[in-house]
């Protein structure tokens, strides 16, 4: 499955989704100018890497842990319903039995930015959110 | 000197008193609103404002202008009005706040559901605010995205003050709408 790379700007994320490094980030300011625009694509390549996660632990008899890094420094509200439509994929993909966790990254002088991740967790089933503090 | 010229000092000096650091009447493209934003990083880490204040006021004015230009009916204003009228966005800072201001026309028949929002998010301490956004973001769906609904709870939490409203009336279907939100520095 192909890559999903996007550069980060003044208003929109860094976005990593490498399968083949085994690297998957989301970075930066999230404003968008078109919200769904930005984040709809993600989501549906989260959708079909399900189908490669599936493969794989068909072939290979398991599935390599994978870890999905959030390291923002500021999202707007807009988009913090796509983030959470992130973070359910990932959690649908947790309850399928994929080994999978999401590390929450959040500056040390921020707590808006640890809440608001925990806000997330507590909306989610089986997905484990690490909080890290930078 | 010329009518403009005196206006425009007394404008100035209207702003000046009551302490305005940044204003912007106009349309509020994105491009604006980054270009603000910008600005406002520059003097915000020259104030010697702490990162945590800086953060909230940021999204506290990222908030404002992303619900003008959501609900900002300008074509609507000029067939009415028979000339444009664009929203203001005002910053000011006194007595250890930070005072950010937003006006814009509005059609009179939201300001029902507008104050019973507001009135709600008034009415929740951090804790209920925090429930409230947790609610508001399990819930919407894909459909409501672009509706004023978790904007207003993210301004209240990071303001941390209850939010000041007044509409006042323009013609029988349009009013005016300011709100207010102050954050301590």
């Amino acid at each position: 499955m192909n890559a999903l790379l996007i550069d980060p700007s003044e208003f929109s994320p860094k976005v990593i989704l490498d399968p083949t490094k085994n690297l998957f980030e989301l970075s930066g300011e999230s404003r968008p100018e078109n919200t769904s625009k930005f984040y709809i694509p993600i989501i549906q390549w989260l959708e079909q890497y399900q189908s490669v996660l599936y493969w794989e632990k068909d072939k290979f008899g398991h599935s390599a842990p994978k870890v999905f890094e959030f390291k923002f420094d500021y999202f707007n509200s807009t988009s913090a319903k796509f983030i959470m439509d992130v973070l359910m994929q990932l959690d649908k993909m947790a309850q399928e039995g994929y080994p999978i966790k999401a590390k929450w990254y959040f500056d040390k002088r921020d707590e808006d930015m640890k809440e608001s991740g925990e806000e997330f967790s507590k909306l989610l089933k089986k997905l484990p959110i690490e909080f890290i503090e930078i | 000197m010329a009518k403009e010229t005196s206006e425009a000092l007394e404008i100035h000096q209207f702003m000046n008193d009551r302490n305005v650091v940044m204003s912007f009447m106009g349309e509020l493209t994105h491009q604006v609103t980054t270009s603000l934003l910008k600005n406002l990083k520059m003097d915000m880490s020259m104030a010697n404002v702490g990162v945590l204040t800086q953060k909230r006021l940021y999204g506290i004015i990222v908030e404002c202008l992303d619900n003008i230009s959501k609900h900002w009916i300008a074509n609507d204003i000029e067939k009415v009005m028979g000339r444009a009228s664009p929203p203001i966005f005002m910053l000011s800072r006194s007595n250890g706040f930070y005072y950010i201001i937003t006006g814009n026309h509005i059609p009179s028949d939201q300001i029902e559901t507008l104050i019973k929002k507001i009135e709600l998010v008034n009415s929740l301490d951090k804790k209920g605010l925090q429930e409230f956004y947790r609610q508001t973001l399990a819930k919407e769906s894909p459909l409501d995205r672009d509706n004023a609904g978790l904007g207003i709870i993210d301004i209240a939490l990071k303001s941390g003050n209850k939010l000041e409203y007044e509409f006042r009336p323009v013609t029988e279907n349009i009013s005016f709408y300011v709100i207010q939100a102050r954050i301590q520095i």
